[in-house]
């Protein structure tokens, strides 16, 4: 019962957060802005869905590979907002700064 | 030729940088001889210039005895130019060229060389091919390029047969680098496979570990893996673990709050800051820890300087303040490298330098 609880609240924050990533890129200015939203809202999201998973699981060999995913997820999900970001610096893509039209 | 300027002639002096590497006496004994033959022509007096870096600050990394290197190099030098001038028209001196905070990055090196060059009236500067650049990569490309580039001086790269190979992809302690790979392998290939079938696991994981450790495992460390070290490095990651945990949890509701408020209070801005940790692997760890923590976001590494993206005035406070950044040194430094200055610190005590 507690667990199943738990479980509940992580999936709930997990929408939460998911949540959050789609308004934030729909919300935000610009390029810059919106890699933030979508790349660490949306990882901490997947990260309590995934625990959640995990937890559902209990003590199995499944809950050691989403323990794995999630690793996965925070050493893919920085370098691939970076990539994005990296490409827009390169391009000479100026960031949004307070004062300019949204 | 001593009777007009004496020992006062300084122009046409030269400065031979050495490092730890298999070329160093060839280098040295090219400069001496290239001085050597410099002074006759003009007939001047001329000096020689030995300069070595002095690395301070790199944690864990292997520094070479330079004590040893410039007694070596004095030798060499002073052997060259007396067998061809027994009227010593060249002086041998030795310098430190200290590197006051920073390791060794090419770009600050160079600028390092650029001013004591200047002050000591040097015009040209002779570099080893093999010149290596510890504690970066080197896709900043060589340091003779980059006194090439950056700097004034005449910058010439000794001829000597090169027979080092790049230091920094393939290292030593071979076989427990294998065995290293070889066992993450296997243990990662039973993980996923799940202990339904050990036997037929075993085998397979067994072959498929074979080949990967073959294939990748002198590519795998930069330093000989050693199973206290990594026993203790693997400690500290689980303890880096959780508290990038908390941190991304902590500034995701504030991103969260920032995000869904009707005024949208954003306040974007890039920065710009040197990390204190040095190497491939601890900065590229601490750039996606920066990444991964909302409100940063790590966009470039230019030069040595991470290029950071943040979303809020908070966020960045965060981001200077250092406590990633302190972290990510304990991984990698353990627990004697916390205390130092955070970067805005570091920002400002450079701006009272400067």
């Amino acid at each position: 019962m507690v667990i199943q609880g738990v479980i509940a609240v992580l999936v709930v924050g997990g929408l939460f957060f998911a949540f959050v990533s789609a308004v934030g890129l729909y919300r935000l200015p610009d390029l810059y802005t919106r890699a933030h939203a979508a790349s660490k809202s949306d990882t901490l999201g997947s990260i309590l869905s995934l625990s959640a998973v995990a937890l559902a699981f209990g003590a199995d060999v499944a809950t050691i590979k989403v323990v794995m995913l999630v690793v996965f997820m925070l050493i893919t999900s920085p370098t691939a907002a970076h990539a994005i970001a990296r490409a827009a610096h390169e391009q000479g893509i100026e960031p949004w700064t307070r004062g300019d039209d949204r | 030729m001593t009777d007009e300027a004496g020992g006062e002639t300084t122009a046409g002096s030269a400065l031979v940088l050495v490092t730890d590497s298999s070329t160093v006496e060839e280098t040295v004994e090219y400069a001496a001889r290239k001085v050597r033959e410099l002074a006759a022509e003009t007939d001047s007096r001329l000096t020689l210039t030995i300069g070595t870096p002095v690395v301070e600050d790199v944690p864990q990394t292997e520094t070479p005895d330079f004590d040893a290197l410039l007694e070596t190099a004095t030798d060499v030098a002073e052997r060259a130019t007396t067998l061809t001038d027994p009227e010593g028209a060249v002086d041998v001196e030795t310098e430190r060229i200290y590197r006051y905070r920073y390791p060794f990055d090419p770009y600050e090196y160079a600028d390092v060389v650029q001013s004591y060059a200047t002050e000591h009236g040097i015009d040209s500067v002779i570099v080893d091919p093999s010149h290596a650049t510890p504690g970066t990569r080197p896709m900043t490309g060589s340091i003779a390029d980059r006194l090439a580039d950056q700097t004034t001086l005449d910058v010439d790269i000794a001829p000597v047969d090169r027979q080092t190979r790049p230091a920094s992809i393939v290292t030593r302690g071979g076989l427990a680098q294998f065995l290293s790979v070889f066992g993450i392998s296997l243990g990662f290939y039973l993980l996923v496979g799940g202990f339904a079938d050990v036997t037929f696991d075993l085998v397979t994981g067994t072959i498929a570990a074979l080949l990967v450790a073959g294939v990748l495992s002198r590519v795998t460390f930069e330093r000989t893996p050693r199973p206290t070290r990594m026993v203790s490095s693997v400690f500290r990651w689980l303890v880096y673990v959780p508290y990038l945990g908390y941190k991304i949890l902590v500034a995701n509701f504030q991103i969260a709050y920032v995000v869904l408020h009707p005024s949208l209070p954003i306040d974007p801005s890039v920065e710009r800051f040197e990390p204190g940790v040095w190497g491939g692997l601890p900065m590229a760890t601490l750039a996606n820890s920066i990444t991964l923590t909302p409100g940063t976001l790590t966009v470039d590494v230019e030069d040595r300087a991470f290029v950071v993206h943040s979303l809020t005035a908070g966020a960045r406070e965060d981001l200077l303040d250092g406590g990633l950044e302190r972290a990510v040194r304990f991984v990698f430094y353990g627990r004697s490298a916390l205390p130092y200055p955070s970067p805005r610190d570091r920002a400002e005590s450079e701006g009272e330098s400067s």
